[in-house]
């Protein structure tokens, strides 16, 4: 349900920087709030995976200059940010793997915006800031790419829960 | 409703408590949280002007994961704790939210008469067309054939669904809306809208069950904007309320009714009440 981006709605590269640096932040919300989810469900090997998320998206985060003024709460592109993760997109009997890969696609969706604002921006000092995040983001996916390498994949019935929520007599 | 001198005084976040949600992970109750606490930010409310009543269910849990006065009352009777709130404290802004089952089964009642009544609240409500949290038993909006679940009767129950924003229309509700918790921000808009309106404003959030209703993940692919303007006209709102396919995402009805107990006194003395007795 998100509408047509508007690059044109960014006309600074200060006010790029700041949205840059809210959705970093509010990334390293949302991963905390759903290791909070795994934490209360039992699986704590997923729940830490988002904690060291979190951590990861603060330090993106710490990596902009401090914002000056409000914090940027929505983006004028539209109408959520790509690089936070649905808190419906998510399992709870999921791996740390596919918490990685889901930061993953998080990261190239964020990469491919940039992307574009750095393309079509009608302002030329938000092409230039724009470019310069294109740099970073490609660093993130690669990073992230590489953490979920590094991570043993799952079983192919991760989902299968023998005694799960909707059990039925006779299952 | 009232709103604090200050602007933006309180981000999103100070509307959070610190109780972390019991939800399951990918619950759309989440978002609907994210969603009400954005909404009192951008209404510019404080805490302590704010409250949130609700009943009992896995939504209903909700006054718990806010940081404002909240009431976790009685299955099916958020509604008449929440008038009564807001007609002993019209000063503060009162947020009724829970389930499908908790306010049109049990609670049915209580949604038709507050709807006619008009007191100037807002009443939220995580359509999930499920029991989420007694574990799966069909709920009035529930589809006449599902039977998904371990308990719900084979062949579903055959009942024709309830339709909220009908029925809310019908019943003389100032304000109708859906909502779907996968559009976060649009869903704060329309609720500080709903709260903004005076009188009984009525928020349907569709909101995924991932655990006993996994099929309603596919909903991101189904619900979408309203591509009409909202209408202050009852019999147009009829007639697009009864056509809709409930999917239609956005303000559905604006009335113009003036809200219950706007012209009566915040308070009144005892001894004027005696007054009335004196013969
Ligand atoms: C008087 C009473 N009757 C029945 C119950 C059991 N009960 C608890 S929650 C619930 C239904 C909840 O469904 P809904 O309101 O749709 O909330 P959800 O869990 O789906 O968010 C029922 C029947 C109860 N707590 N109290
Ligand atoms: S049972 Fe359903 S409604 Fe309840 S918390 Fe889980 S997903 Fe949400
Ligand atoms: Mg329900």
């Amino acid at each position: 349900m998100s509408s047509a981006p508007d690059f044109g709605a960014v006309k600074t590269s200060a006010e790029l920087l700041s949205i840059a640096r809210a959705m970093e932040e509010r990334s390293a919300e949302r991963y905390r709030e759903l290791a909070d989810s795994f934490e209360v469900a039992c699986n704590p090997d997923t729940a830490e995976a988002f904690h060291d998320l979190a951590a990861g998206e603060d330090r993106h985060a710490a990596d902009f200059p401090a914002t000056v003024g409000p914090r940027p709460e929505t983006v004028p592109w539209g109408e959520e940010d790509p690089e936070i993760a649905d808190p419906d997109a998510v399992h709870y009997l999921m791996h740390p793997w596919h918490a990685a890969d889901l930061a993953l696609r998080h990261e190239q969706e964020t990469l491919a915006l940039f992307t574009t604002l750095a393309e079509k921006s009608p302002f030329a000092e938000v092409r230039a800031e724009a470019a310069k995040l294109v740099e970073r983001e490609t660093r993130h996916v690669a990073e992230m790419l590489a953490k979920r390498d590094a991570l043993p994949t799952p079983p192919r019935d991760w989902y299968v829960d023998e005694d799960g929520p909707n059990w039925e007599a006779g299952d | 409703m009232t709103s604090s001198s200050i602007p933006n005084t309180y981000a999103a976040k100070d509307f959070k408590s610190d109780v972390k949600p019991v939800w399951c992970p990918g619950c759309g109750d989440y978002a609907v949280l994210s969603s009400i606490t954005k909404a009192f930010a951008d209404l510019n409310l404080a805490p302590h002007e704010t409250s949130v009543v609700s009943g009992i269910g896995c939504s209903s849990r909700i006054p718990a994961y806010t940081n404002t006065y909240g009431i976790h009352s009685i299955h099916g009777r958020a509604l008449a704790v929440g008038q009564g709130l807001k007609l002993a404290r019209p000063d503060l802004t009162v947020l009724v939210a829970g389930g499908d089952g908790d306010g049109f089964s049990i609670g049915g009642n209580h949604f038709l008469h507050a709807c006619r009544r008009n007191v100037d609240i807002t009443y939220i409500v995580m359509d999930n067309r499920v029991y989420g949290m007694t574990k799966g038993q069909p709920s009035p909006t529930t589809e006449s054939d599902w039977d998904a679940s371990a308990m719900a009767p084979p062949g579903g129950t055959g009942m024709t669904p309830f339709h909220p924003l009908a029925i809310a229309l019908a019943a003389g509700a100032n304000f109708i809306a859906r909502g779907f918790s996968g559009d976060p921000n649009g869903t704060a808009e329309i609720i500080a809208e709903a709260i903004r309106h005076p009188g009984f404003s009525f928020v349907c959030i569709m909101s995924p069950c991932i655990t006993f209703r996994e099929e309603q993940r596919e909903w991101k692919n189904t619900m979408r904007q309203v591509a009409i303007e909202p209408t202050t006209d009852s019999a147009q709102a009829a007639r697009r309320l009864m056509t809709d396919d409930g999917y239609n995402c956005g303000v559905l009805y604006r009335g113009d009714r003036g809200s219950y107990g706007k012209e009566k006194k915040a308070s009144f003395k005892v001894s004027d009440l005696d007054g009335e007795f004196t013969l």
